[in-house]
């Protein structure tokens, strides 16, 4: 029952992950260590080292890098381009979004083939990027964003936000605002944020396990959840373009971790703002020096 | 798992190994596989539209896949774990991150990166049961036969040919031929393609030019590897 792609060097029919006989994660493995810090020697509010680079795609429009912890996207945008006139006329642009994840990007290798998490995952993307476009500015127009991610080590909606935004920027498309995306989790309560892929997956596993622990019937009640929301931070005081969370926890729990998100989300945008103007600086500087010449 | 990136010019791939284990085939029961597959997303260039593979992808893959199954690279019996029960497959993905012409020479580049630090843990059957054990601690490293490094030339006309072409020389080239050398300079094989043609005597020419880029690209992958290990300890 194997799909074989007569497009694709299949190799053998199964194969079996290393990681049946040992997995990738630590045995005994807890959420905190026990000097209250995260499995990779971060305290609770503190978020992965960020990096951000626009303009690595020689030959697309605009394009950008993003690097959150080991995570890393790549994102190129094509555009924009006029939609065949046999389509059905429409006077605001389109966009055009498409994420595909590397072979090797997780721990167990990924078919080729998009499967539903990635398609879903375009179309969050696109979403939160139709909020943030001036579509109206191009008409019968579509713009291509295409995202690669080359590692997922959690947080992937966040920074494929992000790289998207950041490549629309590089490409001269109008805006309302960047987009920045970040993800916060919620773990017994604890709000931790920037959740890393083992944190993440231990938190879906969360609710099962203390069930477990506490035996006889009884419901499990602490909170447990994983948020990730897409900011516009100043375009009218701030406007949220996606939001997806999943787990369970009360309404102020929520609250507070999403205005963690929040936060975290102003924080990157600083950082991005800074990048895009040396951006333009280092490319007002060079065509100073070529128009010298 | 493990990865290397290779950039010639603008054209960047990224290179993952990942290695999974599966029942070897009848005809050859103690021999592993190695799987290369060349993905070209249409994040790297606006000549790939979204879908399946299209021809440059699948003929790339293609040719790795023949230069690695002659036996030159990696001898098969290394891979094997339990013969006629269990062996290693090497899936090697290359993702191209920005494509600028001469794909060829930086995805065998980035293949045989990644292959020359890849470590595989030993993994034991218990003959009993037939389970399977891994052990993280005892590692080893996959024994490369041979190095080899391509060089391509497109072919504009019969008197012009340019060497290590980028994407708008190969819009406008109508053949490309491929030099594939071992490191002591032998030929491992050569692929003409396209509907330009081209004269043997051009192609002994190539031979010695590819020759004199050899050391070169030699000397730029052990450099990166010695950093890596360095980096590592």
């Amino acid at each position: 029952m194997s799909n074989r792609d007569p497009r694709r060097n299949c190799g053998p029919e199964k194969t079996t992950p290393i990681y049946v006989l040992k997995s990738p994660y630590p045995e005994n493995n807890q959420f905190l260590q026990e000097d209250g810090k995260r499995n990779d020697k971060r305290s609770p509010l503190e978020i992965r080292k960020v990096y951000f680079g626009v303009s690595n795609i020689s030959q697309a429009k605009g394009s950008s890098y993003v690097e959150l912890g080991r995570t890393k996207v790549v994102c190129g945008v094509y555009g924009p381009k006029e939609i065949p006139p046999s389509n059905v006329f429409k006077s605001s642009g389109q966009v055009m979004c498409e994420v595909k994840v590397a072979p090797f990007s997780s721990f167990v290798r990924r078919s080729p083939v998009p499967d539903r998490q990635v398609k879903e995952l375009s179309m969050q993307v696109k979403e939160a990027l139709e909020a943030a476009i001036i579509l109206d500015e191009y008409p019968k127009a579509q713009i291509d964003v295409f995202l690669t991610v080359v590692e997922d080590r959690g947080g992937v909606l966040g920074a494929c936000v992000t790289a998207a935004s950041l490549a629309l920027c590089d490409a001269d498309i109008t805006m309302y605002d960047i987009v920045v995306g970040a993800s916060t989790a919620w773990y017994n309560g604890q709000i931790y944020l920037d959740p890393s892929i083992e944190e993440e997956e231990y938190i879906a596993t969360a609710a099962e396990r203390q069930a477990l622990c506490k035996g006889d019937g009884e419901v499990a009640t602490a909170s447990n959840g994983c948020l990730t929301v897409a900011l516009m931070p100043l375009y009218a005081n701030g406007q949220v373009a996606t939001m997806v969370m999943s787990g369970s926890m009360t309404a102020s729990q929520l609250q507070d971790g999403l205005d963690a998100a929040l936060e975290t989300c102003r924080k990157i945008y600083a950082i991005i703002k800074q990048v895009l103007l040396n951006r333009v600086k280092e490319s007002d500087e060079s065509s100073k020096a070529e128009q010298s010449e | 798992m493990n990865t290397s990136q290779v950039s010639i010019g603008n054209t960047t791939v990224v290179c993952g190994v990942k290695a999974e284990m599966c029942r070897p085939s009848l005809e050859n029961p103690t021999k592993g596989f190695i799987v290369p597959n060349v993905e070209l997303y249409s994040c790297c260039s606006p000549n790939f539209k979204a879908g399946p593979p299209g021809e440059k992808a699948i003929s790339t893959s293609q040719f790795l896949s023949n230069l690695l199954d002659n036996n030159e690279v990696v001898n098969y019996e290394d891979l094997c774990i339990v013969p006629n029960k269990w062996v290693w497959c090497l899936y090697c993905d290359v993702v191209c991150l920005d494509f600028d012409g001469n794909l060829v020479d930086a995805s065998l580049l980035s293949v045989l990166a990644a292959l020359l630090h890849l470590s595989l843990p030993l993994v034991s059957m218990n003959p009993d049961t037939g389970s399977l054990t891994l052990s993280a601690q005892h590692i080893q490293k996959l024994a490369i036969k041979n190095r080899p490094v391509s060089t391509t030339f497109g072919i504009y006309s019969s008197e012009i040919q340019l060497l290590d072409p980028s994407a708008s020389d190969e819009s406008e080239c109508g053949g490309e031929v491929v030099v594939v050398l071992l490191e002591n300079g032998d030929v491992c094989c050569t692929n003409k393609t396209g509907r330009r043609q081209v004269s043997g005597e051009r192609i002994r020419q190539f031979i010695t030019t590819a020759q004199r880029r050899l050391p070169v690209l030699q000397r730029t992958l052990q450099e990166a590897l010695d950093q890596h290990a360095m980096n590592s300890t």
